[in-house]
């Protein structure tokens, strides 16, 4: 069955409420079932992300639950749960963060990130755009499209990532791994607490600190997993 | 093909999710998540509040000065009683490590190509004690003493008397008798399937001899090299998992796997450092004989940073604050 036919055999019992998203690497849709009335997501793509098999077996409240994973001839098409919310970027549209506010957001995101590295997979597009918050309060890490899973074998052949939030391995000059989503949780730091980029503006006081570790140039000099980030930013004082 | 077990409908064999009924087919793995909320953290930090006053009240007032004798920095001693032979009962002073300070070493046997069974470090004092009548035994300082007092355990450190009060399983704990299988450890053991471990780690694999008490200290370096972790099923050979009380980490151990999850008998288990305990480490809530208690200290946290004082109720048991002393 090609990815064609699937979605005729998909709207025989959803409607499609709308294309979120319609990119090279693949498209969004929000459906919504005829009888439940509930929403979905369903990914499309050409190519198989192996990001999203590993999420089918697990569930963690920090990712977006993804029931399946629909290998066909011509691509992959994937289940998803729908987050009613905002993006963290919608969010900032009204306000930049206070530090607590912006530590409890990213907890959630260090724990997703730990699940997934643990798992051999690097999100590579930590942005504003791709964590959201539901009208419970629950933080979700979206969006895998760009992931790769890490193994001896394997190398980045394809430069991925987000223009601002890509470290300096995803641009080329080292390989990426768990520190390079590191890097852009630093990132992500700063811009929900300044608005801006470090480059334009540091944070004050021990969130900056925090950032200027999580930016650091070489991959080693950075927090080493998610997790010491997520301890950092609880502790009163920064782990250096 | 297969068909939905809820709404029928036909789907494909290896269907995860029934598009017709939004219902997932498949069993997932639920990875616990504690975020923390501040009105928790406002509790927690009273808590700890109250209890920093009442320790200051009761030094204050009960406190007594140091005992000049007492080892530096990175141990701890521990005085047990113990019932001899003759009925007589000796009081040794045992060198029980909270660091991770060699205890000493015993004779190694191998068993198997894979396979050593090492004794768990005890010192050979200790070891002494329980099979003799009347020895005072001393190790690492302190002096000894004899006494006809009844069995019962207290701090070497002559805390005042509250601290006797202190579960007495745990200060007995010195004097266990174990002996473990271990393995050399490799990528993969830790739930970090990322980490690599060093090559002086082990982890432990089972339990050749079992406790005489009923409680398991872990060594935290057995025959010169550290452990690690316990792996799954470690404790459940039949002639073991009945035996298993009490388990005292020490803070070499990253990773506890499902290694308890036979032991029905496990009452307690006191935690060191930063340690990753599985879901499945400790026997369902229903099939265990009382009450488990995760002891630790408030800090104490498993590696994904959630503090085990928050999260002791994922594994349907208590927590308990412990100063790491035994």
């Amino acid at each position: 069955m090609t990815r064609g036919e699937y979605w005729e055999h998909v709207l025989n019992t959803y409607r499609l409420v709308s294309v979120l998203s319609d990119k090279n690497d693949g498209t969004v849709y929000r459906l919504r079932h005829k009888e439940k009335a509930q929403d979905i997501i369903l990914r499309s793509f050409a190519k198989p992300v192996p990001a999203y098999d590993v999420l089918c077996g697990i569930v963690c409240e920090a990712l977006p639950r993804v029931y399946d994973a629909v290998t066909l001839e011509d691509g992959q098409m994937v289940w998803e749960e729908w987050i009613d919310g905002l993006t963290v970027a919608e969010v900032m549209e009204t306000g930049k963060y206070r530090y607590r506010g912006a530590r409890r957001v990213l907890t959630a995101v260090c724990h997703a990130l730990t699940v997934l590295h643990e798992r051999g997979i690097i999100h590579r597009d930590v942005k504003p755009e791709n964590v959201m918050v539901d009208k419970h309060g629950r933080v979700v890490l979206i969006d895998l499209n760009v992931s790769r899973q890490v193994s001896a074998a394997s190398r980045d052949t394809v430069i991925m990532g987000t223009v601002g939030y890509a470290s300096p391995e995803q641009l080329g000059l080292a390989q990426s791994d768990a520190r390079t989503d590191v890097y852009a949780v630093g990132i992500l730091l700063n811009v929900m607490v300044t608005g801006k980029h470090p480059g334009e503006q540091l944070a004050k006081g021990y969130a900056g600190r925090i950032v200027k570790k999580c930016t650091q140039l070489s991959p080693d000099d950075r927090y080493p997993t998610a997790a010491a980030l997520c301890r950092a930013l609880h502790s009163i004082f920064p782990v250096y | 093909m297969k068909h939905c077990p809820f709404c029928k409908a036909e789907l494909e064999e290896n269907a995860r999710f029934c598009l017709y009924c939004m219902t997932p087919l498949d069993e997932k793995q639920v990875i616990p998540t504690r975020i923390p909320q501040s009105k928790r953290r406002l509790l927690t930090a009273s808590a700890v509040l109250l209890f920093v006053l009442c320790a200051v009240l009761g030094a204050v007032c009960f406190g007594s000065k140091p005992d000049p004798t007492l080892p530096a920095n990175g141990t701890t001693t521990t005085t047990t009683a113990a019932i001899t032979e003759s009925g007589n009962t000796t009081v040794s002073h045992s060198g029980g490590t909270v660091s991770t300070d060699k205890t000493g070493t015993s004779s190694t046997e191998n068993i198997g190509a894979n396979t050593t069974v090492g004794t768990n470090g005890t010192s050979q004092s200790m070891v002494a004690s329980q099979s003799s009548s009347t020895v005072n035994s001393q190790s690492g300082s302190g002096s000894s003493q004899s006494s006809n007092r009844s069995s019962q355990s207290t701090s070497s450190s002559a805390k005042p008397s509250a601290e006797e009060s202190r579960s007495t399983t745990a200060s007995t704990a010195a004097n266990t008798d174990a002996v473990y299988r271990y393995r050399a450890a490799v990528q993969g053991d830790d739930h970090n399937v990322s980490y690599i471990p060093p090559d002086n780690a082990v982890v432990i694999t089972g339990v050749a001899k079992a406790s005489s008490n009923g409680v398991y200290n872990i060594p935290a370096m057995i025959d010169g090299k550290t452990v690690v972790g316990i792996l799954n099923e470690a404790f459940w050979d039949e002639s073991i998992r009945d035996t298993v009380k009490v388990v005292i980490v020490p803070d070499t151990v990253r990773t506890v796997g499902k290694a308890f999850t036979a032991s029905y008998h496990l009452t307690d288990i006191y935690l060191r450092g930063n340690v990753y305990i599985d879901r499945d480490a400790f026997p369902p809530v229903a099939q265990r004989n009382g009450t488990l208690t995760i002891h630790s200290s408030a800090d104490c946290t498993n590696r994904d940073f959630w503090k085990y004082s928050a999260i002791a109720e994922d594994y349907g048991a208590v927590w308990a604050e412990w100063d790491g002393v035994l």
